[in-house]
């Protein structure tokens, strides 16, 4: 073979990973529509309030990790007290923050030391000591005062110290919707063909959104362009991929920072893994592996498609750089870790579906559009590109990004609705077409990046600071007007 | 006539969408061909010589990714339309409900709460008004729901104005229409209207609906008939296709409980083979304190169903009062799932037998979980006091954090 027929076989080979890749999307938008169809006709009419007063209900523990919150963390825990639940415990990990955390919350909720006994069974950094609050208002809140070690290290205490038979990981900073937890504990009651092992729910984006004590009380469309850019990129995340794959029963990860969980799974398969930066996709997986190798039972993981977590999200090019490259470093870590699941049938559709479309178009995407960027370079400088064959695939390509784009923002408009008005739809259809030029080819560089780091830089286990500009200042705004 | 329509409705949706499928099928064999004979018809391609001057210079592969481009760009328009016009539309049609709601609520409430004495005929024409203003189908789905919600929400006389008002509107035919409508969402609608007035007569098409494999009809044709308190023996349970599930169960229980049904075949239910039939049961028979049925709920103690075994132990332990039972529980701890478990410890620790009670939780320290030895730690210092501090210096570290965290937290 000369090097123009090689050429031409690398031609093909690009050609058919993006069509697979397109297939992938579209097979995702139709699962997603059946997923939530049969969600929206199951869930419809229900009344989540009767759950309140039900017989048999799960125990649940709500996890929060807390590092150097002392700013928000009393709004924070107000939210998480203001939670629907019948038969609840919420359990603040102070993991070692250097400023005021642990402070604030022992003065606010008038907290004394405890000598509350546990269990060690998952291994975490030591636990110094364990509050519990004089003040029977707050009597389900626990605060453990622990070294620092990470948030896999934190979850693990909590989950040693925490006594019920599910438990719910979240970031503290998050907000949660008060009937988040009803929501996200019924799958568990309403399946008898399986064993419901952990359910996850959709995140949104809470930057620019109105915060009163605690709650969003007006969904904005956010300010800033890296967060409006995210807004999109979410819903093509949750609205179209996770709730797809939900469908099949091979979602792979549930969002660290909202997570519902068995604490027996959890602590049969040793808990959170403390070297890995994407823990929570390391859990989920782990956990899948486990049910298939030991348990070789029925199982799900549940998704709830209502909007019940809100977040913020880096609104500057260097957090959101930094976030983009650990998510690329637990991926990674989180393949390699478990490749022998990857088309293996003994794991089912997980092996031979999830796992590998995570393999292909997710770890190795970016490594695939840098090096057809590279080619395609090549092929210019030697003369080789045939210009309306590469206008004609280019565009391809574009209109169908766009196409997939504006059917995740018809699909939130057709089931939530919540951001409103001609503003927003103007502003989200410049977005899509500016974000093929911008947002996904930096996208692109981040992860690359976090590929070196992970396997060429010493900082492959390193979080990086997330400097969140925190709810808190608008809450109190709004609470002086 | 509403149901025809409706089925009329899905069958133009399904239609329309087969014809949009073939219409691009078609198109993406026809773009290429000059003429295409469907039997004695031949249809010719318009655009044929212009495409074919355009391809004739590149591939065909090529050609078909022209065809795709094309084909999504005109489906991003599509979208981008359906999503400006759906946008438009949701708040339109969310500001109208709105207002409806409000006059509905202003109609009723002139009704439920007179400021003066009616006479029939008044009486009459404000029922006749309040037709009036709902007269699409939408329309009057607004005003159901508006009636139910002010229904689950008054108890008395009002709540029984809502019941006539709802006789006087004469909707049995919408409803109907809707029970028997193809579209799922109409059938939830009616059974729920069903279930809140309690209207009779559709109980029969309602048992048929228990038994279909769809969950979600399932379970609300099964509420729907608890509510009309026809089948009180709850016997049709033991019908089903579907098992219930733990959900359906905790709704069961609360609807017996608000409705105080009271004619139960517990017998039936207890000892049937189902396991979530079982459950149902033996909790009924222990929220319903059906002592009686103490011994076939002793029965069921330590079936291989988890669920069936936890509730047995928990109803067993909540009527158990003489010797002969605790001692029974004492043997079958073991059995015992950890919420059960738990309920024993309950049950033991507050026995006459001091004595007893005592040796048993002493046992629970030294052999059972961690979370079991502070439940049974924290019994003891009520018993024994004086004789719980042993623990202080046991050799076994959690039950001397156990002491500790109840000596620190329970004084």
């Amino acid at each position: 073979m000369n090097l123009l027929d090689w050429f031409s076989v690398l031609n093909n080979l690009f050609f058919i990973y993006a069509c697979m890749l397109f297939a992938v999307y579209l097979f995702n938008a139709v699962m997603s529509v059946l997923e939530l169809r049969k969600y929206t006709k199951k869930n419809k009419f229900v009344d989540y309030k009767s759950i309140l007063s039900f017989e048999k209900l799960p125990s649940v523990s709500i996890i929060a990790p807390a590092f150097n919150e002392e700013k928000t963390i009393i709004e924070n825990i107000k939210c998480l007290l203001n939670i629907q639940y019948q038969n609840f415990e919420i359990i603040i990990v102070n993991d070692g923050s250097k400023d005021n955390t642990l402070q604030t919350i022992v003065n606010y909720f008038n907290l004394v030391k405890v000598n509350r006994a546990f269990e060690s069974h998952l291994t975490s950094q030591p636990i110094k000591a364990i509050y519990q609050s004089r003040n029977s208002a707050f009597n389900h809140l626990i605060v453990i005062d622990k070294e620092n070690g990470g948030k896999a290290d934190a979850l693990n205490a909590g989950i040693n110290v925490s006594q019920n038979q599910l438990f719910l990981a979240i970031d503290v900073d998050c907000i949660i919707e008060p009937d988040a937890l009803l929501k996200m504990v019924k799958p568990f009651m309403d399946d008898n063909k399986h064993e419901v092992i952990a359910s996850g729910g959709v995140i949104r984006i809470a930057n620019s959104c109105e915060i009163t004590n605690g709650r969003i009380t007006q969904v904005h469309y956010p300010k800033n362009l890296w967060a409006k850019f995210q807004v999109i990129e979410y819903f093509r995340a949750f609205t179209l991929g996770r709730m797809a794959w939900s469908n099949l029963n091979g979602l792979l990860i549930i969002s660290g920072a909202f997570g519902l969980f068995s604490r027996e799974k959890v602590l049969k398969i040793g808990g959170y893994d403390k070297n890995s930066v994407g823990e929570d996709l390391e859990l989920v997986v782990r956990l899948r592996r486990y049910m298939h190798e030991v348990e070789k039972k029925k199982y799900r993981v549940a998704f709830i498609p209502d909007p019940l977590c809100w977040t913020e999200v880096p609104e500057n090019f260097k957090v959101l750089k930094r976030q983009r490259n650990r998510w690329t470093r637990g991926a990674i870590d989180t393949i390699l870790k478990h490749r022998r699941m990857f088309f293996n049938p003994k794991y089912g559709l997980i092996g031979m579906l999830s796992f590998p479309n995570w393999v292909l178009f997710e770890w190795l995407a970016p490594i695939i559009e840098f090096i057809g960027l590279i080619y395609f370079l090549l092929l210019l400088y030697f003369g080789l590109v045939n210009m309306h064959v590469f206008l004609t695939l280019t565009l391809f390509v574009l209109t169908f990004s766009m196409m997939y784009s504006i059917f995740a923002v018809f699909f939130e408009a057709f089931t939530y609705h919540k951001y409103k008005g001609i503003n927003y739809l103007a502003q989200t259809i410049g977005l899509i077409l500016m974000e093929m030029f911008i947002y996904q080819p930096l996208n692109m560089i981040f992860s690359l990046n976090g590929h070196l780091d992970f396997y060429f830089r010493k900082n492959k286990k390193s979080w990086g600071e997330m400097n969140r500009k925190g709810f808190s200042k608008k809450t109190n705004e709004n609470n002086n007007n | 006539m509403i149901a025809l329509n409706k089925h009329l409705k899905i069958w133009s949706i399904r239609l329309f969408f087969l014809s949009q499928i073939i219409i691009v099928g078609f198109g993406s064999y026809f773009y290429k061909h000059p003429q295409v004979n469907l039997g004695s018809i031949t249809i010719v391609n318009p655009y044929y010589a212009q495409i074919a001057t355009h391809s004739k210079d590149i591939p065909d592969w090529l050609y078909t990714v022209d065809y795709f481009t094309f084909i999504f760009v005109l489906s991003f328009g599509i979208i981008l339309f359906m999503t400006i016009y759906y946008n438009t539309n949701k708040n339109i049609k969310e500001k109208n409900d709105k207002k409806s709601i409000e006059i509905y609520i202003r109609n009723i409430f002139t009704f439920l709460y007179p400021i003066e004495e009616y006479s029939e005929s008044q009486i009459q024409q404000q029922l006749k008004d309040l037709k009036k203003i709902a007269l699409t189908n939408h329309q009057r789905e607004l005003l159901i729901n508006t009636l139910r919600k002010i229904h689950s929400q008054t108890t008395g006389k009002v709540r029984e104005k809502t019941d006539y008002l709802m006789g006087e509107l004469k909707y049995g035919g919408f409803i109907k229409a809707y029970l028997h409508s193809p579209y799922f969402n109409d059938k939830l609608f009616a059974l729920k209207v069903i279930a809140d007035f309690q209207i009779p007569g559709f109980e029969k098409h309602i048992l048929i609906l228990t038994k279909k494999r769809n969950e979600v009809l399932h379970s609300e044709a099964i509420i729907t008939l608890l509510k009309l308190k026809i089948y009180d023996s709850l016997l049709f349970l033991v019908d089903l296709k579907m098992r219930l599930t733990v959900w359906d169960i905790n709704v069961i229980i609360k609807i017996v409980q608000e409705l105080k049904i009271v004619n139960i075949d517990y017998q039936t239910l207890i000892n049937s083979e189902i396991p979530e039939i079982s459950t149902l049961g033996i909790m009924l028979a222990r929220l319903n304190n059906r002592i009686d049925f103490k011994s076939e709920i002793q029965n069921k103690i330590g079936n291989s169903n988890d669920l069936v075994n936890e509730e047995a132990c928990i109803a067993f332990s909540y009527f158990s009062g003489n010797e002969n039972d605790y001692d029974f529980v004492i043997e079958k701890f073991e059995l015992a799932t950890e919420k059960a478990q738990f309920q024993f410890i309950n049950k033991i620790a507050s026995i006459n037998n001091k004595e007893k009670a005592i040796k048993f939780l002493d046992w629970v320290i030294e052999n059972q979980s961690f979370t079991q030895k502070v439940q049974a730690l924290i019994f003891l210092l009520d018993l024994d006091i004086i004789g719980m501090n042993k623990y202080k210096e046991s050799n076994n570290p959690l039950i001397r954090q156990s002491y500790y965290q109840v000596i620190d937290i329970n004084i």
